[in-house]
């Protein structure tokens, strides 16, 4: 006997919202991971160069290096904090590009162990199981993880305000470890 | 005898999956990359060696040189030896790991469709939506979009099926992946 499902709905998704789903998932699981730490280590670096000047009172002459390790760790910084994330999204609007599937409306199910992803030419059945990352934005529900289409993103615009909590709460519970929510950008006006 | 469809059902193994990585890999990594790193690596080890023989320095600058040819060494064999290696072991592991949830597929191509079926997974996608399809030598794949892909392991298939899976799409769409090594 088929259960049914405990909430279902339809979302399409658009450039702007992919792509910024792919550089969330590309910054926390994909190439891009680890940027935080890495940012901090170059920053950390150069504070000490100038910690060391600021001590030989900023004399360069006597620490010629610093001149080349200085520039070279604010760049790197620069880049692990800013043009990092821009490339990510600028990979996933490419992604989107290319795609045929992404922009088809697609219906989602949600069961107790698993949810599927249907539309017109595919249809993904996963289990909470082997989803790694259930981040909630502003704007969308990102889950990443699997074999097969590791990064689903699904539109919240598609879905009423009540379902968007419902959807929200029913990931809490069901993938304690993996869900997290972005700080919102939107601040919610208390009635 | 020609081919007109292919059906093939297979399970992936350890191994296919570990050429598959391999593979994708090299796909991914622009020729252009790996030149840039084997050139630094060769400046890094030559300035190295040339700083370590012709000029009189103490130990700590000593060492500070055979740190900067060993990073070089480090820089040419990156690609050919330790990327490579790191893939391989990485992944084993994911297979060890999640190999439970991998199921078996099959694969069909059919006048201007192409379907995989598995437990948990269906497509079914007419051939002009289809990206690319890039052939490694031992495993193929078929891109629906920049990133997302369903490989085949050569080993299930027969020449003439290759030959067909070659000519399903038309030649822009086609690609070939160099591989130094395979597993």
């Amino acid at each position: 006997m088929e259960h049914k499902p405990f909430f279902s709905f339809k979302s399409k998704l658009d450039i702007s919202e992919y792509s910024q789903g792919y550089k969330i998932y590309d910054l926390t699981n994909g190439n891009s991971k680890g940027w935080k730490w890495k940012s901090s280590m170059f920053f950390f670096l150069a504070l000490l160069m100038i910690l060391i000047l600021s001590v030989n009172e900023f004399r360069i002459e006597r620490f010629p290096k610093i001149f080349i390790i200085f520039p070279v760790c604010v760049y790197l910084c620069i880049h692990y904090v800013c043009i990092l994330p821009q490339k990510a999204k600028a990979e996933g609007k490419k992604i989107f590009d290319t795609s045929y599937l992404l922009s088809q409306e697609s219906s989602f199910e949600f069961y107790k162990e698993y949810f599927t992803m249907s539309n017109q030419y595919e249809f993904l059945k996963r289990y909470y199981s082997e989803i790694t990352d259930c981040i909630e934005t502003d704007d969308i529900f990102l889950l990443g993880g699997g074999m097969q289409n590791a990064v689903i993103v699904i539109s919240k615009s598609c879905i009423d305000e009540k379902k968007c909590s419902s959807v929200s709460r029913f990931f809490q519970n069901e993938m304690v470890t993996q869900y997290k929510r972005t700080k919102p950008l939107k601040k919610v006006k208390k009635q | 005898m020609s081919v007109s469809k292919i059906s093939e059902s297979f399970l992936v193994t350890e191994e296919d999956f570990i050429n598959m990585q391999l593979a994708r890999r090299c796909y991914y990594v622009s020729p252009k990359r790996k030149i840039i790193l084997r050139i630094m690596g060769m400046i890094a080890v030559f300035s190295g060696a040339a700083a370590t023989i012709f000029v009189k320095v103490g130990v700590w600058q000593m060492f500070c040189w055979i740190l900067l040819i060993l990073t070089g060494f480090y820089m040419l064999s990156y690609y050919d030896v330790i990327d490579p290696l790191m893939i391989k072991n990485a992944s084993s592991r994911f297979y060890q790991f999640n190999k439970n949830a991998i199921n078996s597929r099959t694969i069909e191509f059919a006048e201007d469709k192409f379907s995989v079926i598995s437990e948990d997974y269906k497509l079914e996608l007419p051939e002009k939506y289809i990206y690319c399809i890039a052939e490694s030598p031992s495993t193929i794949f078929i891109f629906t979009d920049k990133s997302e892909f369903v490989f085949i392991p050569r080993r299930v298939l027969s020449d003439e099926k290759i030959r067909f899976i070659r000519s399903f799409t038309s030649a822009e769409k086609y690609k070939t992946i160099q591989i130094p090594k395979e597993a």
